[in-house]
């Protein structure tokens, strides 16, 4: 028997054969089909923390419509209450006593024309101490008033911030409502992703999410998932003639395991181990001088 | 006689085990299972052994579809393989033996019959 030559796997130039377009593909494939679903994910986490936020929003704006209500009520018992000098009646009153000045003031003239001096100084001193008070009297009510138009643009305030907040929760309850919504088409979009996963048979949805679907965990002991890391990594990195050979070869051994009463974990662990030692084993059947077939 | 590949410790493992019952086929998990390697590292130790003509490989004769699984591909010595790979791992054991005694330390138990 002619002895050969020993074994290197240096050359490295041989793993990568441009002209599998479809293993490339495929590969691309499944990364567009996990991008999908990270993308209908993250779309979605983002719909709900909006929708938080927002019902958030809504209950602030509901806290200051009731706030603003509360508000209200106090204005107008302080209204209801307000010190009876600075009513409306005040305001008459020291109007009436400034044309009662004038009046006790025109009387003083005729007596200092017609009276004594002394009564007609006498009737002057009165009538200046009249428009003195009158005068304060006038005062204050102008006083009176400007109270008055601060506590009715408290007032003003007071409706327009439980409107605004009105308005607010009414804005809260609409964005919440649409965001429930794109909620519910992200999550359409993400089954429809997983169907179309599941339709192209290329990869199942647990492989494509990383982790077992419901249909998975109830179908068979053997692990689909550690079939399609066979079929879809380790099988592929072979040489085309070889592949089919040691698909079967493969899946029998991982149906052994599964046979044996072995976890799909310790299957998926043995078709990662085929994989990783795919490559050694692709330069090992890429040796010119072996002389066997691949069947 | 040296053998034309490196004879790596999984693949004299492989060799041993093989050896050891060489009438016996045996499948790659078996093999794995056997000599305690972890998973993939037998198939191509199996492909270099294969290559080299010392082992032939088959498969199962089986029904798939009464059986339900897959056939199995089963591993087994050529006779020219069965004895190159005893006079391989005889020349491994010598080696082994001599630097032993080298280092003044007893001979190790075992070896290839």
């Amino acid at each position: 028997m002619r002895l050969r030559t020993g074994c290197d796997w240096d050359d490295e130039d041989e793993f990568i054969d441009p002209a599998d377009e479809a293993e490339h593909q495929e590969r691309e494939q499944i990364m567009r089909y996990q991008a999908l679903v990270a993308s209908s994910r993250a779309r979605a986490a983002a719909a709900a923390g909006a929708a938080t936020a927002v019902a958030r929003a809504a209950t602030t704006a509901a806290e200051q419509a009731r706030a603003a209500r509360i508000a209200e009520t106090v204005v107008e018992r302080a209204l209801a209450n307000r010190s009876p000098v600075v009513s409306y009646a005040d305001v008459i009153a020291a109007l009436d006593g400034t044309a009662r000045a004038g009046r006790i003031a025109a009387r003083a003239t005729r007596n200092i024309n017609g009276g004594s001096d002394t009564e007609a100084a006498k009737a002057m001193i009165r009538a200046a101490a009249q428009l003195a008070d009158d005068v304060s009297l006038v005062d204050f009510a102008s006083l009176a008033v400007r109270v008055d138009q601060r506590i009715g643009g408290s007032v003003n305030m007071a409706f327009k911030t439980a409107q605004a907040a009105a308005t607010a929760a009414s804005t809260a309850a609409f964005l919440a409502s649409r965001l429930s919504l794109e909620a519910d088409q992200y999550d359409s979009e993400l089954t429809a992703a997983l169907q179309v996963v599941a339709v192209s048979g290329i990869v199942s949805a647990d492989a494509v999410l990383g982790h077992p679907s419901p249909t998975s965990m109830t179908r068979t002991k053997q692990s689909s998932i550690a079939r399609q890391v066979t079929d879809l990594i380790a099988v592929r990195l072979l040489p085309p003639q070889h592949r089919e050979r040691y698909a079967e070869e493969w899946a029998a051994e991982i149906g052994a395991l599964a046979d044996g009463g072995r976890s799909r974990t310790a299957q998926v662990t043995y078709a990662l181990g085929l994989s990783v030692h795919a490559v050694p084993l692709r330069v090992e059947l890429s040796r010119p001088q072996r002389r066997r077939t691949p069947r | 006689m040296v053998a034309p590949f490196k004879m790596t410790l999984a693949t004299q493992e492989v060799l041993r085990s093989l050896v050891a019952e060489p009438a016996k086929e045996f499948y790659g998990l078996e093999i794995g299972q056997l000599v305690g390697l972890p998973s993939g590292t037998i198939h191509p130790i199996l492909a270099r052994l294969e290559g080299a003509g010392w082992l032939v490989s088959r498969w199962e004769e089986v029904d798939t579809q009464t059986e339900g699984r897959p056939r199995r591909r089963y591993y087994s010595l050529t006779p020219d393989g069965l004895e190159l790979a005893r006079d391989a791992l005889a020349v491994i054991h010598a080696k082994r033996s001599g630097k032993t005694r080298l280092l003044g330390r007893p001979e190790a138990a075992g070896g290839v019959t």
